[in-house]
């Protein structure tokens, strides 16, 4: 059967009384993944050293990219009145 | 598994979002690690573009850094560019057009493209809270996806999915031009190929035909082979090769092979030349070319044409020239397994003689020299327009397929060498092995003579406890072909029986391909190479 419970400060509480026959028993519990720091549940600690080495490399390409300085305006075409209308719409999209 | 990245994900990796991007960077590191590929929307890119800008540009202002408008542009696309040289392009289909009933056009969209792939092999890597929501079957996030396991990676006997990463813009441009033209059969895309495949080979004319099947068949029928007539060829073949000639009421003579190249033995060719023989049809087995030279100098003497059935081995080479440009007539297939494999059937001839080369045009469609006017029989053999413009897609990368197929099986050579047991195989000796590997023989390249692997093929004296090793460890293999044809039922009536080719029989028992295309990672072959050491 289920119950909804909080957990809080080391306990779960269940916000509607519930009686128990026992005072103490097993229970299964679901935990929401992203509330778990735990170090052995943490899915990125048991990632193959490739996947951590992969993602580096791939992150210090992106960097070099993104902090490369740009070229002078002049020497970049200049926007469109079209392309900055868009860009101010696009700034009204809501951020997820 | 494949992903489809979310325009949030692409996102926070490419304007490095904080908190977000190292997960995501995770995610796709994984993603590719595993085999998978990563997908980028075409119908979201200017919705990318344009959001990573604006990430963008509140992660400068953050860092102090003053870009102007234009310069933000251009770090957003510099950015976006080189991240998607990551990830493949899915192309936008008509059906994902029609979203205006959603709820969220851009998500369902999402959603529908992922629907042309087999269920199960693609979710969505999103942050969107809705999304995972709702879909949870369809959708993942980056921190669910870290702590999901592969489960056991089989190996794949072939894999055409990379091949085809590799060319879809081509290849969807492609079909893509043929369903607007419309014109499916004998369409600009044939003339095209066969103009591309002539070159290639080196030869006067290529007539492109339904199949490899057709191709053999179109061939004998042009050089008038019938009823009574006879047919030399090999026995330890493919089906087709000695069923073409069967189908035409003409008599396959067998010879027997040379055990190390099973192809055709020319030594023994003579030998089966009668009043009757009207044509040598050697096989180019596995992708290695028979002797042509050989075989052209015995044919030459009886005054007899050549076929080659090329059908595995389009691509290699004889002495410098190409396989199917050989001999009086070159025939080959595009089964998708082939070297150059299209999407279904097709196949193609070569030749240098115009006569034979009008002959075979006409029989390839009804025997007819203009529409409605027929001076001989035929068949129904065309090559699809469709199967062109997919084949045509393939050409321009074909040699380095061809090149990477052969460092494939390098890899195998060089790791099975101590695996081949001593003294060298085949010599129907029953003398005590110097060593006693698993293998009696990897394949065997003959001087002056390239091999396309269409099959990584080796000799093993107890295949059928192999094979079953293997499979236990996911690891297919193949027989190629486990009965000659002279003992197949279907040619009862050729009159041969069991011992008439010990070479071809000793081989039907012990062949067995390996996994082998251009893309068997070392890893793989590693494993593989494992898996026959210690399968003892
Ligand atoms: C030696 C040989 N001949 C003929 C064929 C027939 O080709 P297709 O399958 O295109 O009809 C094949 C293909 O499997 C083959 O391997």
């Amino acid at each position: 059967m289920q119950f909804e419970a909080f957990y809080r400060d080391g306990k779960l509480q269940f916000d509607q009384p519930v009686r128990f026959r026992r005072a103490s028993f097993r229970v299964v519990v679901e935990v929401p993944e992203e509330e778990i720091l735990n170090e052995e549940s943490n899915p990125l600690n048991n990632l193959p050293t490739e996947v951590h080495q992969r993602a580096v490399e791939m992150r210090k390409r992106l960097d070099q990219v993104r902090t490369q300085p740009p070229p002078r305006d002049e020497e970049i075409p200049p926007l469109s009145e079209k392309v900055l209308e868009r860009i101010d719409a696009f700034e009204q999209r809501e951020e997820r | 598994m494949d992903l489809l990245l979310d325009v949030n994900v692409v996102v926070d990796i490419c304007a490095k979002r904080e908190p977000f991007f190292e997960l995501a960077d995770l995610a796709v590191s994984k993603c590719h690690l595993e085999g998978g590929r990563l997908w980028l929307y075409t119908g979201s890119v200017q919705t990318l573009e344009y959001v990573t800008r604006s990430a963008l540009k509140f992660a400068n202002e953050q860092a102090g850094r003053k870009l102007s408008a234009r310069q933000l542009q251009w770090q957003t696309r510099q950015l976006v560019a080189d991240f998607s040289k990551l990830a493949h392009w899915l192309s936008a289909l008509p059906d994902e057009g029609e979203v205006f009933a959603s709820a969220d056009p851009e998500d369902e969209q999402l959603l529908r493209a992922m629907e042309r792939f087999p269920s199960g092999e693609i979710k969505l890597l999103t942050r969107d809270a809705r999304m995972l929501d709702e879909h949870p079957d369809k959708v993942i996030s980056p921190r669910a996806f870290l702590g999901q396991s592969q489960g056991n990676k089989k190996v794949d006997f072939i894999d055409l999915k990379a091949q085809q990463d590799a060319i879809r813009p081509q290849l969807e441009r492609n079909i893509h031009r043929v369903l607007h033209h419309g014109r499916y059969i004998m369409g600009p895309e044939i003339q095209e190929l066969e103009q591309c495949l002539a070159d290639y080979v080196g030869v006067e004319h290529c007539i492109t035909c339904s199949s490899g099947t057709d191709s053999l068949l179109i061939a004998m029928m042009a050089l008038g082979i019938g009823p009574g007539d006879e047919v030399i060829t090999t026995p330890f073949t493919f089906i087709a090769t000695g069923e073409m000639i069967a189908l035409l009421g003409a008599r396959p003579v067998f010879v027997d092979i040379d055990p190390r190249t099973y192809n055709i033995d020319p030594i023994k060719i003579e030998a089966a030349i009668s009043p009757r023989t009207r044509a040598i049809m050697p096989v180019s087995l596995y992708g290695q070319p028979a002797d042509l030279d050989a075989i052209n100098a015995i044919a030459e003497k009886h005054g007899l044409p050549v076929i080659e059935d090329g059908a595995q081995s389009f691509g290699a080479t004889y002495k410098g020239r190409k396989s199917c440009g050989l001999s009086t007539i070159g025939s080959t297939s595009f089964f998708p397994s082939k070297p150059l494999g299209g999407y279904g059937d097709g196949g193609a001839l070569f030749t240098d003689d115009a006569a034979l080369a009008t002959a075979m045009r006409e029989i390839r469609i009804h025997g007819q020299d203009r529409r409605y006017h027929h001076p001989r029989i035929g068949i129904n053999g065309r090559m699809d327009t469709l199967q062109a413009a997919i084949v045509l897609a393939k050409l321009d990368r074909f040699g380095d397929e061809i090149a990477a197929r052969q460092q494939v099986a390098a890899r195998y050579n060089e790791r099975f060498a101590p695996d081949v047991r001593e003294p060298s195989p085949m010599t129907n000796e029953e003398n005590t092995p110097a060593h006693p590997g698993r293998i009696l023989a990897t394949p065997y390249t003959a001087p002056e003579r390239t091999h396309v692997y269409a099959q990584y093929t080796i000799d093993t004296d107890d295949r059928e406890a192999l094979q079953a090793k293997l499979k236990e460890q996911g690891i297919p293999a193949a027989v190629h072909y486990p009965v000659g044809l002279h003992r197949q039922p279907a040619f009862r009536q050729t009159g041969y029986g069991a011992g008439d080719f010990p070479n071809a029989e000793a081989a039907a028992a012990r062949v067995m391909s390996l996994p082998m295309h251009p893309r068997l990672t070392l890893d793989d072959q590693v494993k593989i190479v494992q898996a026959i050491r210690h399968s003892q």
